[in-house]
């Protein structure tokens, strides 16, 4: 049975998501989708695939703390699912204030979800006239960010092309890795956003070939990431992207001392797999909570297939999957993206894991 | 030989069978594309829309649907309106010939019968995932988050004696001597309360969750899906299985999907995660073989006898069911 892609939507209040679900929804795609939502009334569409939910995070007693679900989502799924063929996929937005992790981990941790869904993408919208005052006052809307695969720079109409740059910078300085849109009034072609494969990290890798292949400062350093990403504008993008002085224009002291950043690790030295499983399970055990997302792929020794994981919080998967090509470097790549990492210590620990 | 192959007919609603319900004729199949089939005779459209909950009452059958309607259908042809709740999911309905229609939509349950209506309705912090009438008839369980909420039928006491246990709980039954409530959570796990005294008990050891369970030879034992076999808990003393393990009984390797017990005697019937269904004899350990695994490996999603205990009924997700005469 094929497992039907669903797209979490999350941005803070006012960003443009309802503007952009409406688009979603009534652009001709040719696609359907059923779409759970929490703000009912706002959407203007009449749809008998539009379904209506509180959110309802339950805590998981699996002696994981920050382990965290969406009860309503498991059950109205499962619920959509066993009417297969009315949709496509399945949109799940967000309420503004809401932390993305219970949404994410839903799918790593229902058996039921995880059989028949696959979690496409997180697309956030930001304001791009609001983001900065929102980053110093809400840890959401720096979480958002930080969940995301896909970000939308919405509203870019209503600032100048310097504040513009230092929405990109704030936005990059938490997660380097999204593919970043920019957008007035959220319009932008809906096959960019949707089945995208965006949390798949092969697609990422596709899409996207910089993606941590970048030169040997890059895990020391994660200021400096975004110089490296200029190709992640897409069309959309009608400024400047001379970004090699972003640091300076960037208002360091926006987001205070506590916020998302990124670690990036890599090694072109294979890893000895059960070294690196162990620091991983053991890291995200003492860190979870500060841990939003990781994604990397590995190279073991005597290992010919990639070793793919991800993880939110404490919930870690990961598995063997494709064999490494005839000619690829095999280069392990682990990014983390959380709160209170210490890039210098993870690179030690994870380069102790080099066969 | 599968008893299928002799005793059965096979049926095809090319729709997922969200239940098998036990009426006054003998059985009726459900399917989630809002359809009725009574006896495997040719489905009816009764909701304008999907069936998410199913269960008996006064010999036929009350669903409730993504149509926001409670509806009472009979073989006969007549289907009754309940209630009608536009814009909501009607996602669990329990009934007892006594007490009425218990149904949920979110956090609210309505309490209904024909003719008269809505009589109660009872409001909850969490969205209530599971009701079960006490085999009186006189109290409601209704499981959430973090416990299970007994109500009184007819009285309008505004709280409710609270079985709290962290977590979610997914399902409730009342063992048929009404002194033990028993859920299943998300956890892969169950649990359970004895009324006397709120004794708590935990009962794990699951791989997937447990989303059917049926009360066995009167109460003597909890059949539970959710495990490669059948397993069992003894209710056979005032402890029900407190420091009781459980019995892994039958199975040929699939996950157990759906059990249902005999109505009169002690046995089990069981469906599996490949398709196969299986009957098992609790006082001789005899295993008859009802319906292989199929081609599509569909799991079974419903299964029950009928009330006479002379014919089983089951489908599958993929819409394909069998009606059996049991032998003598």
């Amino acid at each position: 049975m094929s497992q039907i892609p669903v797209t979490v939507l999350t941005g803070y209040l006012g960003a443009g998501k309802t503007t952009l679900l409406n688009r979603i929804l009534t652009e001709p795609h040719g696609k359907k989708y059923a779409v759970i939502v929490n703000e009912f009334g706002e959407i203007g569409i009449d749809n008998d695939l539009v379904v209506d939910t509180d959110e309802e995070v339950f805590e998981m007693n699996n002696g994981c703390i920050c382990c965290t679900v969406r009860g309503d989502l498991i059950r109205i799924i499962s619920t959509l699912l066993k009417r297969p063929g009315r949709f496509d996929g399945i949109i799940v937005e967000t309420t503004g204030l809401a932390d993305p992790a219970p949404v994410a981990q839903t799918f790593f941790v229902d058996e039921d979800v995880r059989a028949k869904t696959q979690l496409d993408a997180v697309i956030t919208v930001v304001d791009a006239k609001h983001l900065l005052l929102r980053l110093a006052d809400s840890q959401e809307a720096q979480e958002q960010i930080g969940f995301a695969d896909i970000i939308l720079i919405n509203k870019i109409d209503l600032v100048t092309p310097e504040e513009l740059k230092q929405v990109e910078a704030a936005v990059k300085r938490i997660n380097p890795y999204a593919v970043i849109h920019y957008t007035e009034k959220a319009q932008i072609d809906v096959n960019l956003l949707l089945d995208r494969g965006a949390f798949d990290l092969e697609r990422i890798l596709e899409a996207n070939p910089g993606f941590l292949a970048e030169d040997d400062h890059h895990h020391h350093d994660h200021d400096h990431h975004h110089h490296h990403h200029d190709h992640e504008c897409d069309e959309h993008c009608g400024h400047d992207h001379d970004h090699h002085h972003h640091e300076e224009h960037a208002a360091p002291n926006v987001i205070h001392d506590k916020g998302v950043t990124s670690v990036s690790l890599r090694s072109d030295k294979p890893l000895i797999g059960d070294l690196f499983t162990r620091w991983i399970g053991d890291l995200t055990q003492e860190k979870g909570p500060d841990i939003l997302r990781l994604k990397g792929i590995l190279a073991f020794e005597g290992e010919d297939q990639r070793f793919v994981v991800q993880g939110v919080h404490m919930i870690l998967d990961g598995d063997l999957q494709k064999p490494w090509g005839e000619n690829e470097a095999r280069v392990s790549r682990l990014v983390l993206i959380g709160r209170n990492l210490d890039p210098k210590d993870l690179n030690e620990q994870f380069q102790a894991c080099v066969a | 030989m599968p008893l299928m192959d002799d005793n059965g007919q096979a049926l095809d609603f090319d729709a997922f069978i969200e239940a098998v319900v036990p009426v006054r004729e003998g059985l009726a199949f459900v399917t989630t594309e809002g359809q009725i089939s009574f006896g495997g005779a040719e489905a009816r459209q009764v909701h304008d829309g999907g069936i998410l909950c199913a269960a008996a009452y006064d010999g036929g059958i009350v669903t409730g649907g993504d149509d926001g309607c409670v509806k009472l259908t009979k073989a006969d042809g007549t289907v009754q309106d309940i209630a009608e709740l536009p814009g909501k999911w009607i996602e669990k309905i329990t009934a007892s010939d006594g007490a009425g229609i218990a149904f949920a939509t979110g956090k609210t349950v309505h309490v209904a019968r024909p003719l008269k209506g809505v009589f109660r309705t009872i409001q909850h912090d969490n969205t209530v995932q599971s009701l079960a009438f006490d085999p009186k008839g006189k109290r409601l369980a209704c499981a959430h988050y973090n416990g299970v909420s007994l109500w009184w039928v007819n009285s309008d006491a505004q709280k409710p004696l609270v079985l709290g246990w962290k977590g979610a709980h997914t399902l409730v039954t009342w063992s048929p001597d009404g002194k033990f409530v028993m859920t299943a959570m998300q956890e892969n796990s169950l649990h359970g309360w004895r009324i006397a005294d709120l004794a708590d008990m935990r009962m794990g050891g699951y791989p997937s969750k447990t989303k059917s369970v049926a009360w066995v030879d009167k109460g003597k034992y909890l059949a539970t899906s959710g495990a490669e076999a059948v397993i069992l808990w003894p209710f056979t003393d005032k402890n029900g299985p407190m420091g009781k393990s459980g019995l892994q009984r039958f199975g040929l390797g699939a996950v157990c999907t759906a059990v249902a017990a005999h109505p009169k005697q002690g046995v089990i019937a069981a469906g599996f995660a490949d398709g196969a269904v299986l009957l098992y004899r609790t006082d001789n350990d005899q295993e008859i073989l009802v319906a292989g695994r199929t081609d599509e490996e569909a799991p079974v999603s419903a299964i029950a006898f009928s009330r006479d205990g002379k014919q089983l009924g089951f489908g599958r997700e993929d819409g394909t069911a069998g009606l059996v005469q049991l032998p003598g």
